[in-house]
């Protein structure tokens, strides 16, 4: 988002950019809590000025630093919480399998925690229910075995969860779909991120790589190929954009879906011109190209939400009436 | 100039309030007694296309709507790009054909007003009511993609105006333009890009011959422009002597922006009506997961062109990231005529489908008329190469 003109955002993006590449260079791999953190930035008063440029910056630098924290347990609980007594710490995300409908039901409990389960302490669990209607319940982390997934990017921490639900549940339809609409538009920004990344890794690598003289991003068809890579991430982006600043759920899982796919693209794009050394571990490559795809995963891939936006599209037809528009201008 | 059915107090609350203007607009469109008709539209000419979309604007200009977003100077009603953007947007609500006049109004309107005020106040009403339109004669035989290498000269006449001698090519809606925006040489031709002076020149003017070309549909969508010893009197150039260059480069933010945003309303319209298609006769899902993925191109094209649209209604300069918008929205616009020739494919390739000759040769002329959205107003390579030096900062290109 580029909207915010006044003299002190830049200087919380910089706090906040600090923050996340601390975190990630001193803990690599490791899944922080991060409300401790923003209260020490003074994070409420933050977050009542810049309501939503807040919440979009902290998946920014999260996507920047390779950080991995709860911050999108934060954004999805926000959504719930008026429906919540007391605090919670998490949330169990639908099995990347499922897309972003819950995979509990009111007894069992079937999901992801994002992070190790030990110590998380309350965790929100959304639960199918008819119609497509979701409740959520609550259940403590202790209650639940978890296993470590085995991750395509090895340095992402996620467990399986699963466990009896004894609490009973509370409808939260439409709460749960203001959660999701969050969590795509938090992801989205994550995934634009490291696909700007990875994009700037390769025009990097383009422009001091030489071959036959000259530098290989000289040469046409790598020029064109990240030239067109970076007009999709900017689609993308902006799409992004409108997204935040108008919300609807339809916009933000377009969004999401435009992000898993332009992260692809560019993924493609930046592993072809840096060639072999773009595949090795010691290269940087990698992280942001492995982070994104499972970062794609979450509340639905691109092309779980490209084919749910097909049957939204076809639902939601009645003769004479057009598409969904996408633009808003007030 | 006739003042809208509504009163003077109602059209500065429309000026003034987009809102307004969108809701007010749409009941319009909604309560028309002949959108039958315009929905239905369908020719198998673009002579007659064209025809039939400037009664539509002579009906619009008359209650107003396509007045707001352009200057009362120039015939307009107030407002700006904003208004302009609502206005297609409504046209897309309504799943009303944009008139095709508008597409070229977008490019060259708002460089006129800018650069030859006089002029704007004199012909653009006329346009705005679709009594006239214009063509844009830039391209050449031998200058295309390499447009400063162009030929045309115009020299003093000795009479305070020009001569004008040489060849223009692919000018849309040539054959039935009533002036033509042509960009020519006033210096040497190794000016390159310094050198080049705008001239609007009617074209019924003497020495002016027109040849229409028609494209693979067989519709004359183009014309070939011969200029022999054509007169221009000094008051038809558009900004300064020597400085064509800068109009045509203000006329490009226009183009890839607001033109963009335009035309993305009118694919948006083109997939709502294969999404009716779809519906209606059964789709696999396949078909419309692929449907999806190009409503989701269309959608990315049209929230980066809104964003230049905005930036031009509040008077900021749009650069060398415009060829972003220009990639994006040629590419979705093929995408979409794609996706429409893949899924009618019975109807498209041979015939079988519903009886309507006029509405299958647009649809076919419309998929040959999308293949020039990555060709015509500097070509996909070009943009590329923008985006490459310009806004990625990558090494110069070894030619």
């Amino acid at each position: 988002m580029t909207s915010t003109t006044d003299e002190s955002w830049p200087m919380i993006e910089d706090a906040v950019y600090r923050l996340f590449s601390e975190l990630a260079g001193k803990n690599p791999g490791e899944h922080i809590a991060i409300g401790p953190r923003l209260v020490e930035l003074g994070w409420s008063d933050i977050e009542a000025e810049y309501p939503i440029e807040s919440c979009e910056l902290l998946f920014r630098a999260q996507g920047q630093s390779l950080a991995q924290t709860d911050c999108l347990d934060r954004a999805m609980v926000a959504e719930l919480s008026t429906l919540l007594d007391d605090p919670v710490n998490g949330i169990v995300l639908p099995n990347p399998a499922h897309g972003y409908a819950p995979g509990s039901d009111s007894d069992r409990v079937t999901g992801i925690v994002l992070g190790p389960l030990d110590g998380r302490g309350r965790l929100v669990v959304p639960v199918s229910g008819p119609m497509g209607t979701v409740s959520i319940g609550v259940v403590d982390a202790g209650e639940l075995t978890g296993q470590r997934l085995n991750t395509f990017d090895p340095s992402v921490y996620w467990t399986s969860v699963s466990g009896l639900l004894s609490t009973p549940v509370r409808d939260a339809s439409t709460e749960w779909n203001r959660a999701i609409a969050a969590a795509h538009r938090a992801l989205a920004t994550e995934l634009v991120t490291l696909a700007d990344r990875t994009l700037r890794i390769a025009v990097e690598h383009v422009s001091v790589r030489v071959q036959y003289g000259w530098p290989i991003g000289a040469f046409q068809s790598p020029r064109h190929a990240l030239a067109d890579a970076w007009a999709r991430l900017e689609g993308a982006r902006a799409l992004l954009d409108e997204s935040w600043r108008y919300g609807g759920r339809l916009s933000a899982q377009s969004a999401k879906a435009a992000a898993g796919r332009v992260h692809r693209a560019v993924t493609d794009a930046a592993l072809q011109v840096c060639g072999a050394i773009g595949l090795t571990s010691e290269h940087e490559l990698h992280r942001y190209v492995a982070r994104g795809f499972q970062i794609d995963s979450l509340c639905g891939s691109y092309r779980q939400l490209e084919a749910q936006l097909a049957e939204r599209l076809f639902d939601i037809y009645s003769p004479g009436r057009a598409l969904p528009a996408i633009t808003a201008w007030d | 100039m006739s003042v809208p059915a509504a009163a003077d107090r109602s059209v500065h609350d429309l000026v003034t309030d987009v809102a307004l203007y969108r809701q007010q607009f749409r009941r319009y469109l909604r309560e028309l007694e002949w959108v039958d008709e315009w929905h239905r539209a369908a020719f198998t000419s673009a002579e007659d296309g064209l025809s039939f979309d400037a009664t539509v604007l002579s009906r619009l200009y008359a209650a107003g709507w396509n007045r707001y977003g352009w200057p009362a100077e120039a015939g307009g009603l107030g407002g700006d790009e904003i208004h302009r953007a609502v206005y297609y947007e409504e046209l897309a609500y309504a799943m009303l054909p944009i008139p095709a006049q508008q597409w070229t109004l977008e490019t060259l309107g708002p460089a006129l007003i800018r650069f030859a005020p006089a002029l704007a106040a004199q012909y653009l009403p006329h346009y705005l009511e679709g009594s006239e339109w214009w063509g844009q004669s830039f391209s050449e035989p031998e200058s295309g993609s390499d447009l400063a290498s162009l030929r045309t000269r115009a020299v003093d006449d000795g009479d305070g105006g020009f001569a004008v001698n040489g060849q223009k090519i692919w000018t849309s809606q040539g054959p039935t333009a009533k002036r033509l925006v042509t960009l020519v040489r006033t210096s040497t031709p190794e000016s390159r890009h310094r050198g080049l002076t705008m001239l609007m020149i009617d074209a019924d003017s003497p020495g002016v011959t027109v040849r229409p070309i028609a494209l693979a549909s067989g519709r004359r969508e183009l014309a070939e422009v011969f200029f022999d010893d054509v007169r221009v009197p000094a008051d038809r150039v558009v900004g300064e002597v020597g400085g064509g260059w800068a109009v045509a480069m203000y006329l490009m933010q226009y183009e890839r922006g607001m033109y963009g945003y335009a035309v993305l309303n009118k694919v948006l319209t083109e997939l709502g009506k294969l999404r009716a298609d779809m519906a209606e006769r059964g789709s696999s899902a396949t078909s419309r997961e692929r449907f999806a993925q190009v409503y989701i191109d269309v959608a990315c094209a049209q929230a980066r062109t809104a964003t230049t649209v905005r930036k031009l209604a509040n008077g900021t300069a749009v650069g060398p990231e415009s060829s972003i918008d220009k990639l994006l929205f040629g590419t979705a616009e093929k995408a979409v005529n794609d996706l429409a020739l893949d899924l009618r494919r019975d109807w498209m390739i041979a015939g079988v489908g519903p009886d309507n000759p006029a509405e299958l040769d647009t649809l076919r002329a419309e998929w040959w008329y999308s293949r020039a959205a990555t060709v015509m107003g500097g070509a996909a390579e070009v943009q590329r190469g923008i985006i490459a030096d310009h806004l990625l900062g990558l090494p110069r290109e070894k030619r």
